[in-house]
């Protein structure tokens, strides 16, 4: 079994979000990151599709052909002071984690959150202190949590990610117009092409 | 019902959904197919409008019967629209336009032929029904022929596309691909009739057809004029529904957010007083909401933001308050969800109350609070405005007070 967090920081919701917005690059304008956003959700939409009914689970499972990697997520208890979600990125596999103790829709938004970090390619930075890091995972090295990502930092990447959730988890919400697993591929290709003339 | 108020309320529909088109199309829809998809929904419209007996009263003092072969003229750049839309489903796009020029040529010799047939005949004045004169006059059996050859090959061609689709197709789509396929069927038994009729004429010397003082008067009228109006009717309303369909589902919804919005707001009062963070900010926030799609998202966010302010309270829970809060609910005779949502509303106030004067409970434990259900939005947004309302109803502060 992959190494799991026990616990994880969530600056998100013990720092100020009024004060982190300071720190983020004025000239950086709403609407341009909403565009990029869109662009990111809309490639990799394409790719993978969406499940219905929605299925977190059934996502990540599409998630990972399209990129390649297992992703693993791991549940963790929030409390005062810890993250509410978390990305690590290791050499062959992705984990993430989120709180449980929340509703099944704001777990799904934790982790949409994580995805969009991961989608964006977003770098992060270590935020916990060596000692920080052998407390809640002793079984990792603390080199292994070079990449990992606070939920909401309050900078610009943050923003990213928490904007891509919300455009993913909204766009569950709209009916499939299609069916295609249960047909075979050339007939699902000519489905596609009706759905694109006479669908929205 | 009178043929003319038929086709004209048919002609109507027709030019309401070219024009809900063309909107689509100034509002950014640049889909290559929405041009064929016009076409036959403009055509479609103007062959109902020449076609009605009052228009022809008109149309006719021009030409003998000039409204019929308008009207047939127009059918069949309709059937072009539905063969040029084919050619999207069949190939990629990038091929289409090269491969619609063979099928926009054989329109042209179609409408050439009818064209020349036509004029070489003598049609009567009036509404343009050849009955009777198909054996003494051959072109205007030519004619005939050639347009419901012409338009039987397209609607062939829908039919089997929309019959083929509708297994794999959902929702909006798949209710437009039975009405395309229905419209296809009787546009079919309209055409067989046609065909049956002309053909049965130039053999026995048989009218063929006969006037129709109201669409469904005999069985012949049905065939003959009530037949392809309704196949009209449905087959641009299938090619409509899939797109209006979910339009008109988002606008139903966003009235439905709008008003989520506003329940939650005693909610996300109470903690947004409480927890001010819980607000994303953001570096050069949207404008006020007005569209339905950024009234859906903002209720979104605010769903989250709740969400993340609950998660930041839970440490102040404390289960002797929760069992106070039950004891109360029992007392103030609550059942059910209202129960519940009376009792999730007492434990926000006091674990809002709690943080403000920071008495975290000291026996908290992460592993007592179970993750809560609601996996969707709908369910969610069902919740949470049922605590906020119990937020404003404060029936169990009350209970307390007496």
């Amino acid at each position: 079994m992959r190494p799991c967090f026990s616990q994880a920081r969530c600056v998100r919701l013990a720092l100020a979000r009024s004060t982190r917005a300071e720190g983020v690059n004025a000239a950086v304008q709403w609407s341009a990151l909403r565009a990029r956003c869109h662009q990111r959700v809309d490639d990799l939409l394409q790719r993978t599709g969406i499940p219905y009914p929605w299925d977190i689970n059934q996502f990540l499972d599409r998630l990972e052909r399209h990129r390649g990697r297992d992703i693993d997520l791991c549940a963790i208890s929030w409390t005062v002071g810890d993250s509410c979600g978390a990305w690590q990125q290791h050499d062959d596999h992705d984990v993430i984690a989120y709180a449980d103790n929340t509703s099944g829709f704001h777990q799904d938004h934790i982790i949409l959150h994580e995805i969009g970090h991961m989608i964006s390619q977003h770098r992060g930075r270590c935020v916990l202190s060596q000692d920080e890091a052998h407390r809640i995972a002793p079984d990792l090295a603390p080199a292994a949590f070079a990449h990992l990502l606070e939920r909401s930092t309050g900078d610009v990447e943050e923003y990213e990610a928490e904007t891509i959730a919300s455009l993913i988890h909204q766009r569950v919400r709209v009916r499939p117009q299609l069916v295609i697993d249960v047909v075979p591929p050339a007939a699902a290709q000519r489905l596609s092409r009706v759905e694109y003339i006479f669908g929205g | 019902m009178g043929v003319s108020a038929l086709f004209l309320s048919t002609g109507f529909v027709a030019f309401l959904i070219a024009g809900y088109r063309g909107v689509l199309r100034v509002r950014g829809q640049r889909k290559p197919t929405e041009f064929p998809l016009m076409v036959i929904a403009v055509a479609l419209g103007f062959a109902f409008v020449f076609l009605a007996p009052a228009s022809q009263a008109f149309e006719s003092e021009l030409a003998p019967s000039l409204g019929r072969l308008l009207s047939n003229v127009c059918t069949l750049v309709a059937a072009f629209g539905c063969l040029h839309l084919m050619l999207y489903v069949s190939h990629p796009a990038e091929q289409v336009p090269a491969k619609v020029r063979i099928r926009l040529i054989t329109l042209l010799i179609a409408v050439g032929v009818m064209v020349v047939m036509f004029f070489a005949s003598s049609p009567p004045t009036g509404t343009g029904i050849f009955t009777g004169l198909y054996r003494s006059q051959p072109t205007l059996a030519v004619y005939t022929l050639v347009y419901a050859s012409y338009l039987g090959s397209a609607v062939v061609d829908l039919a089997a596309l929309a019959l083929r689709s509708i297994r794999g197709a959902r929702a909006w789509l798949r209710l437009g691909m039975l009405l395309i396929a229905a419209g296809c069927v009787l546009a079919a038994g309209y055409l067989i009739e046609k065909v049956i009729g002309v053909v049965s004429e130039l053999i026995t010397a048989s009218p063929a057809e006969s006037y129709c003082p109201s669409a469904f008067a005999t069985v012949g009228c049905t065939f003959a004029v009530g037949m392809p109006a309704l196949a009209v009717l449905l087959i641009t309303l299938g090619t409509t529904l899939p797109t209006l369909g979910p339009r008109l589902e988002h606008l139903i919804r966003g009235l439905w957010h709008r008003r989520s919005l506003r329940r939650l707001r005693p909610l996300w009062e109470t903690l947004h007083e409480a927890l001010p963070d819980i607000v994303l900010a953001t570096p050069d926030p949207p404008p006020t909401p007005s569209l339905t799609g950024e009234i859906s998202e903002q209720l979104y966010w605010r769903v989250i933001a709740i969400r993340d302010g609950l998660l930041t309270l839970q440490p102040y829970r404390d289960p002797a308050d929760t069992r106070a809060h039950r004891d109360q609910a029992d007392a103030a005779g609550l059942t059910g969800r209202r129960r519940a949502a009376a009792i999730e509303a007492a434990g926000i106030r006091t674990t809002v109350h709690r943080r403000r004067h920071d008495m975290p409970f000291r026996g908290y434990s992460v592993e007592g609070n179970a993750a809560a259900e609601h996996g969707d939005l709908t369910s969610e947004l069902s919740w949470l405005t049922q605590v906020s309302d119990a937020l404003t109803r404060d029936e169990l502060r009350r209970v307390q007070q007496s």
